[in-house]
């Protein structure tokens, strides 16, 4: 009697568990985006200073889209790596390119005064590239290949070499 | 696993950017259908950057840009399944608060039925066969004390009933 109420309760606790560590064993936002492979959403937004800055205008190019903010941290961390891999690329490299995510852009026109930045910020006030692109958070950075489609997603900050990884990749 | 997802997208048809299908209804001209829906839809999501929380119940930005590209396909008539489909894709299935109903996730809604099942079928044996054990009042008594005219005059009573 006991061994078949042991066997019963392992049948359906076991794969239970399974299901349930296998949901919760890993950070969500860590979780890889669904979008590699697929063409990049595309998007014609101003930037912090007002220009327009549309992805399809960088035909041919790779490009690396950052999603960022002034209050998040690790944002401010990985400034600077992003800045001199920007800085490096030649007119024909590729082309990096942020999204403001969840600030003032009368902030993050203060900040990028202050810190200064190699490339444009686009302005996303309904917040509908967030969604197109999937994004769980900040920093999150979107490497596009030459034909746009999303080679890769980074989520959290970039340091020198995973950078200098992906940039290779997209080439 | 992959294979039904792939299903599922495929099935109500996959809002992508890339390859936008045709909305499954005629567009939604009523207001306060569009914001019903639309918040139902935006329930059934995950918060991606809040903990436990759905998206029509936070007030972060990728929670309201979720609820609001949701209104926006309700009102362009696209289906409910189609747009979940569409989160699905942009998300995973992570993004749904609700184990989805098929595959290996079926285990997650049928696991607590069957091992309540299994209590209650448990309870019910035990009690049958707790049912037909007659009682006894024969103790297990030291020969010395069964001999007892008091302790025997007891346990006749407790014949008697």
């Amino acid at each position: 009697m006991n061994w078949k109420v042991l066997l019963v309760a392992l049948i359906v606790i076991v794969p239970l568990v399974w299901v349930l560590a296998s949901a919760f064993g890993h950070d969500p936002h860590a979780l890889p985006s669904t979008l590699e492979g697929r063409p990049a959403a595309t998007f014609s937004l101003q930037d912090l200073d007002g220009r327009e800055v549309s992805l399809a205008s960088y035909e041919g190019r790779p490009v690396v889209l950052n999603f960022w903010s002034t209050w998040c941290v690790p944002c401010v961390r990985e400034h600077a790596v992003l800045q001199a891999a920007a800085r490096a690329e030649g007119p024909d490299g590729a082309v990096f390119l942020g999204v403001l995510y969840g600030d003032e852009p009368a902030r993050a026109r203060a900040w990028v005064a202050r810190a200064g930045s190699a490339y444009p910020t686009v302005v996303d006030p309904t917040g509908s590239l967030i969604v197109d692109y999937g994004v769980g958070g900040v920093p999150e950075t979107f490497f596009l290949d030459r034909r746009h489609v999303v080679a890769a997603k980074v989520t959290g900050p970039l340091d020198v070499e995973t950078l200098a990884r992906h940039l290779e990749a997209i080439r | 696993m992959i294979l039904l997802l792939l299903l599922l997208l495929a099935g109500p048809g996959v809002l992508a950017a890339e390859a936008p299908v045709p909305p499954a209804g005629p567009p939604v001209t009523d207001a306060a259908t569009v914001q019903a829906r639309g918040r139902v839809l935006a329930d059934a999501l995950r918060c991606p950057v809040c903990q436990g929380l759905s998206a029509g119940d936070s007030q972060a930005e990728a929670a309201v840009a979720m609820r609001l590209r949701a209104e926006q396909f309700v009102r362009e008539g696209y289906s409910d399944a189609q747009i979940q489909a569409w989160f699905v894709d942009r998300y995973g299935e992570w993004v749904l608060l609700e184990p989805p109903r098929r595959g290996r996730h079926w285990i997650v809604w049928l696991a607590p039925v069957v091992l309540l099942a299994a209590g209650a079928g448990l309870v019910i044996l035990r009690l049958r066969a707790a049912a037909t054990v007659p009682p006894s009042v024969e103790p297990d008594l030291p020969a010395d004390l069964a001999a007892d005219p008091f302790v025997q005059r007891v346990l006749a009573d407790l014949e008697r009933g």
